[in-house]
């Protein structure tokens, strides 16, 4: 036989024994060896101790590059066009961030794919000779390539470790890859992308009607609703008016019954004794501090004013008086309006 | 530890895959012509505008975005049990996992084109892509649906890879049994796999780092759903709680899921051996704790609705459970949070017939809180003076059984096609064959 490179195959049904062989092999100095399972098993990996995989700096670099990606794309467009959107920043940070996390995961499992398949050099259509399909049911095989004159060492070893079976493979059939099916996949490749090019350019060219104008108007706009049932009364925005149009128009809604007249003399005593004083003479404790002196409401000229101008002027204010809307609501300044009213009577009277 | 043998977990698994019978084409043509059916339904969509669905001011979004939300929670399951599951060294997952993954893959198919038959010129689905567009423009990245097509096509393409990752090895086993066509066909699709140990180490290392990388995925994703509604400010929307409440409830009904189709596939395929009851039993378990999370974030709601002082919001919740959308309100409260807890019963938990009927509660359950979440909360938005009701049109209906159909259809091809049990993870479980002693 010639002293070339020659490879020797084992068929082993037992694990242990296939365990055994490899560290006898090891040990008788072949190391050139590796082993087909139906399956993974740790204690085949610490056999062979061949370190750990190289694919994880694959996932780390895709990952990193995932991220770069990710920012920017977004970040680069974003400058690209400022066009402000809700508000925010033109580089918002965090939506930018949801962005990147999806992009790093994407780029990292296509690079960890991407790393396996080219460190198990997949994929390939062709067996290589020394495969035996019982390999994928329950046998493990062990090859071992050595030099010519040592194979009938390694024979033996793998005999003494009870292996079901040993041939000789031979080497020239073992080709890396077969050409053929290198050109079958790059052909299938073009072909699906010379299906996508031409659907890409057929589909926008579809007679679909895409105008609103040409299609069935299948439901026409309802009309304005009523308020719907169930639905949450909230105030609605007072329209302001002038004072004069105020006067003329506003009628009083509320009528002067004795629980508006105790609610509007509590609301009275609390928004506007301090500075129109209790009998609304204008001398509140606060009136002597004021350089204009708030007015007397028993006047004569006060009593003449309509409802809707005194409710108008407690609302807006007056020409020193602050506005009360915001403490007050309409319903609480008719209430104050009832009792002012019944405050001039009683002044009028004496 | 299963008592067989590595020949003979070959031979069970591989028939599976053996000739259909007549059932299972009846089953086929059944499932087809709703395919068509739904199909047609699409395109007299297409022709007539969206019109001619019950979608109108105010409620916008109706069955279909709902049941989007729906299939992409159903996926979520099959990468907790393929992914978290593994990572936590879970070694019951095994048997199951393959068909949990393909359930993930397909129910992300049919999600994906929900989206699409909601827009009223799905061919102009491509805006949505990062791409320069006319004048110098670029999507809004600050949205929340940008953020989904970026989520739910990165969950497609990272759990199809990891599917696909997974099938090589049984894809050889398959091959080297073949002859003919399939002979070919499986060639092909294995890759030139031949199990030597320097494949086996990178795919160990890779099937890792693809489990982990999927494991924070699977949490981001229906994070990002929920956001589509979150970040809006429609009262029954707008609330802190909804990203955590999504995950939980998708996973919740994907392991539902996960029952209904793993119990009649292995009632039909003598899987018994393989998928035990203690394997249902598991998923029986994990339902329960899913179950409780459900109920903590419908009470959480509630209480936040009456905690917070917002009348528009307890407005939104009160017509919840007594407006016009109380039925399913009532169905997804029962369905999701009372009934997983007959669970703890361990005689209903150990029955074949109760697990599968509950799960199929559980399901009916969860697409009504799809439901609920998105037409209820629209359907009184913001002025009293538009809100509106919602009825989902026959056209929605018939794209609603077609897009099942859909996903029914590629798990029928998957049984026949491809091993629904993973062989070589199945071996992982089963003692290695061993001569005992060793020779000097």
């Amino acid at each position: 036989m010639s002293s070339g490179s020659r490879e020797l195959l084992g068929i082993f049904t037992h694990l242990d024994a296939l365990l055994q062989a490899i560290h006898r092999l090891r040990d008788a100095g072949y190391r050139d060896s590796g082993v087909f399972s139906p399956l993974p098993r740790h204690e085949l990996e610490e056999a062979l101790a061949r370190g750990p995989s190289p694919v994880r700096l694959f996932t780390l670099v895709g990952a990193i590059l995932g991220a770069a990606t990710g920012f920017v794309l977004t970040i680069a467009t974003s400058l690209h066009y400022p066009l402000i959107t809700g508000g925010k920043p033109i580089v918002s940070i965090p939506p930018f961030l949801v962005i990147v996390f999806e992009l790093t995961i994407l780029f990292g499992a296509l690079a960890t794919i991407l790393g396996m398949l080219l460190n198990i050099r997949l994929p390939r259509l062709k067996l290589q000779p020394d495969y035996d399909p019982r390999f994928s049911v329950d046998r493990f095989g062990l090859w071992v390539r050595c030099q010519g004159d040592q194979i009938d060492a390694a024979q033996r070893i793998l005999h003494s470790c009870r292996a079901e079976e040993v041939s000789e493979v031979l080497l020239e059939e073992k080709k890396p890859r077969s050409k053929r099916a290198d050109r079958f996949i790059l052909g299938v490749l073009v072909i699906l992308l010379g299906v996508i090019v031409v659907l890409a350019y057929l589909l926008p060219r579809l007679p679909v009607t895409s105008d609103m104008a040409h299609q069935p108007s299948i439901k026409p706009q309802e009309h304005p609703l009523p308020p719907a049932p169930n639905s949450v009364p909230v105030q609605g925005k007072e329209r302001r008016m002038e004072l004069l149009e105020a006067s003329e128009q506003l009628q009083n809604p509320v009528q002067a019954t004795p629980a508006s007249f105790e609610h509007g003399k509590q609301l009275f005593q609390i928004y506007c004794v301090p500075c129109h004083g209790p009998n609304a003479k204008g001398k509140g404790p606060v009136a002597k501090k004021l350089s204009t002196p708030p007015d007397d409401l028993t006047k004569e000229s006060a009593v003449e004013q309509t409802d809707g101008y005194v409710y108008t002027v407690i609302g807006q204010g007056g020409a020193t008086m602050p506005p009360q809307a915001e403490g007050l609501s309409p319903r609480d300044r008719w209430d104050v309006v009832n009792f002012l009213r019944s405050l001039q009577r009683e002044a009028g009277a004496r | 530890m299963i008592q067989l043998s590595y020949s003979q977990v070959n031979r069970d698994l591989l028939k599976t895959m053996e000739p259909p019978g007549k059932v299972y084409y009846v089953i086929l043509a059944l499932d087809l012509a709703v395919l068509a059916w739904g199909f047609y339904a699409w395109t007299y969509q297409l022709r007539t505008g969206l019109g001619v669905t019950g979608l109108n001011s105010p409620v916008g979004w109706g069955v279909y975005i709902a049941t989007f939300v729906f299939w992409v929670g159903i996926a979520h399951s099959g990468t907790l049990i393929s992914a978290i599951l593994f990572l936590f060294r879970c070694r019951w997952r095994n048997p199951i996992y393959r068909t949990a993954e393909a359930m993930t893959v397909f129910a992300v198919m049919t999600a994906a084109l929900y989206p699409i038959i909601h827009l009223g010129r799905p061919w102009r689905f491509y805006w949505l892509l990062p791409y320069q567009q006319r004048g110098h423009f670029w999507i809004n990245f600050r949205s929340p649906l940008i953020m989904d097509v970026f989520a739910v096509a990165t969950y497609f393409i990272v759990s199809a890879a990891f599917f696909f990752t997974g099938l090589v090895p049984d894809l050889a086993v398959v091959r080297d049994k073949a002859v003919g066509w399939r002979r070919k066909f499986y060639t092909f699709l294995a890759q030139g796999w031949e199990g030597t140990d320097r494949e086996w180490r990178h795919y160990s290392s890779a099937y890792l780092l693809l489990a982990a990388l999927a494991t924070p995925l699977v949490i981001s994703v229906h994070s990002i759903v929920s956001w589509d509604f979150a970040l809006t400010i429609v009262p029954g929307w707008h609330s802190t709680i909804f990203a955590p409440y999504f995950v939980a409830g998708a996973i919740h009904s994907g392991l539902a899921m996960v029952l209904t189709i793993l119990i009649p596939l292995r009632r039909i395929f003598r899987l018994e051996t393989y998928i035990t009851p203690a394997h249902l039993e598991n998923l029986a378990k994990l339902l329960i704790l899913t179950g409780l999370i459900m109920g903590y974030s419908y009470g959480t709601e509630f209480f936040i609705s009456w905690y917070g002082g917002n009348i528009f919001e307890q407005a939104t919740f009160r017509y919840r459970i007594v407006g016009d959308y109380a039925l399913a309100f009532w169905i997804m409260a029962v369905a999701n949070s009372v009934v997983p807890l007959l669970f703890t019963v361990k005689k209903i938990r150990m029955s074949v017939p109760w697990l599968f009927g509950l799960s199929l509660v559980i399901n009916v359950g969860m697409w009504c809180e799809r439901f609920v979440i998105i037409i209820a909360s629209l359907a009184h938005d913001y002025i009293p003076f538009a809100w509106g009701l919602y009825k989902p049109s026959w056209v929605e209906l018939s794209v609603l059984a077609g897009t099942f159909a859909w996903f029914f259809l590629w798990f029928l091809l998957f049984v026949k096609f491809l091993p629904v049990v993973s062989i070589t993870e199945v071996k992982e479980l089963v003692e290695p064959p061993l001569k005992g002693g060793v020779d000097p």
